[in-house]
């Protein structure tokens, strides 16, 4: 099966040929692919047109105002991405799902906070400390590594057990686990025509949170709580959306 | 690179002191905003933002529980949080501590819940005991004007002062 399609929430199942054969013929392609009869015998498409729940999200893929990128990765090596469009009326969220397939959700855009909340699993951490941790990227990197070892390694170069150290607990936690790296990145075309962005990284460790800055030759991990990722997170979108 | 990342903080707003007359708690109000005296049973006070057209009416309600049948404050904002999970619709818990204000431990939560009426809305609550009564300061928003009130919520947080209950005041 390459499509499941629940009609009651809009929430559409798909791997991502089927996907980009969906946009395909959305954008009124002649030849968008023989995946077209599946979308029509899960009921994403109707009568020739897009189901009336898959219809917003169609077009805030084909007429998005902007783009949006997330990505995590956990401390077993496991990475998962998500694409977003984002316009007026809709924002669409195209994320890896558990079985390989992708899954389409469809929401307002003044949800779109709430729905990345939802998959990162945001919720109440405890509050790591005050002082920010900076560290060169290379030792950065090797702190965020698959590999527990070579976290370890990394770690021990910091001294983690001294007590000066900031985020010692967050960094204790880097090394055994577990813990989720994420990041969203959305990107548009400012009226005048200039690109923007708005972004944001996250470290997520069962000791607390930090807001990761790895620009430059050194990287930085600033503690936060979730209500800080929270009030980022709304941030996020552009005035064009925000204010429609 | 910025030099610190912003962190919740206090507001140069300047607020209205209100003295509500029936508990005697003190809260600090935006100037503007209309205010409810007593609306309802237990609820002391809803203050709102003016009139708003395009949507959501930023609040704040100050509700009044009577603890004296024995739970503290963690047992009580237990069953808070199972309410909760219960009353609205698309709850979901973003952030919950305890906190001091002074000398006095505060439940402070954040939560998102959504309803075809409000759309997407963010709440923040402080709940705190004075005597055996359980103050809840809620302040609700819309989401994404939410960063833009939460440090003026926090300031009226920390202005907050519970008040002696006629209860408390017959129980010395």
């Amino acid at each position: 099966m390459t499509v499941a399609f629940d009609s009651h929430t809009g929430r559409l199942r798909l791997d991502q040929e089927t996907f980009d054969c969906l946009v395909a013929w959305a954008r009124g392609s002649a030849e968008p692919g023989p995946e077209l009869s599946a979308l029509r015998d899960a009921g994403a498409i109707q009568d020739g047109q897009p189901h009336p729940k898959v219809w917003p999200g169609l077009q805030a893929v084909t007429e998005p105002i902007c783009r949006l990128q997330a990505g995590s990765i956990e401390h077993n090596g496991r990475r998962r991405i998500g694409d977003g469009w984002v316009s007026s009326e809709a924002a669409a969220l195209l994320l890896d799902a558990p079985d390989g397939m992708r899954e389409l959700v469809t929401v307002h855009p003044t949800f779109m906070p709430m729905t990345i909340a939802r998959v990162v699993r945001l919720g109440p951490r405890p509050r790591a400390g005050s002082d920010p941790l900076h560290l060169p990227s290379a030792l950065y990197n090797s702190l965020f590594d698959a590999d527990e070892a070579t976290r370890r390694q990394a770690a021990e170069r910091l001294s983690v057990g001294a007590s000066d150290l900031p985020l010692a607990a967050v960094v204790e936690r880097l090394v055994t686990g577990p813990w989720r790296m994420w990041a969203v990145t959305l990107t548009w075309t400012t009226p005048d025509g200039q690109p923007a962005a708005r972004g944001m990284q996250v470290a997520d460790t069962g000791a607390g949170l930090c807001l990761v800055d790895t620009g430059g030759q050194d990287s930085t991990l600033w503690p936060t709580t979730a209500t800080g990722v929270w009030r980022r997170l709304t941030l996020l979108l552009p005035d064009e959306v925000r204010t429609p | 690179m910025p030099a610190s990342y912003p962190s919740e903080g206090e507001s140069d707003v300047d607020l209205d002191e209100y003295r509500h007359p029936g508990t005697g708690c003190v809260v600090s109000v935006p100037p503007g905003w209309d205010r409810l005296e007593d609306p309802q049973t237990s609820v002391a006070l809803i203050a709102r933002e003016p009139e708003d057209p395009a949507g959501f009416r930023a609040n704040l309600v100050v509700t009044v529980d009577d603890l004296s049948s024995g739970p503290d404050l963690e047992q009580w904002q237990a069953d808070t949080d199972r309410l909760l999970r219960q009353e609205l619709r698309n709850y979901f818990l973003l952030d919950r501590e305890v906190m001091q204000f002074g000398d006095q431990p505060v439940v402070r939560r954040l939560a998102h819940h959504a309803s075809p009426d409000t759309g997407p809305v963010t709440m923040e609550q402080w709940a705190m005991v004075s005597g055996s009564t359980g103050y809840t300061l809620t302040a609700s928003v819309a989401t994404l004007s939410y960063d833009s009130l939460a440090d003026v919520f926090s300031s009226i947080a920390r202005r907050f002062r519970p008040g002696s209950t006629r209860h408390d005041e017959e129980a010395t």
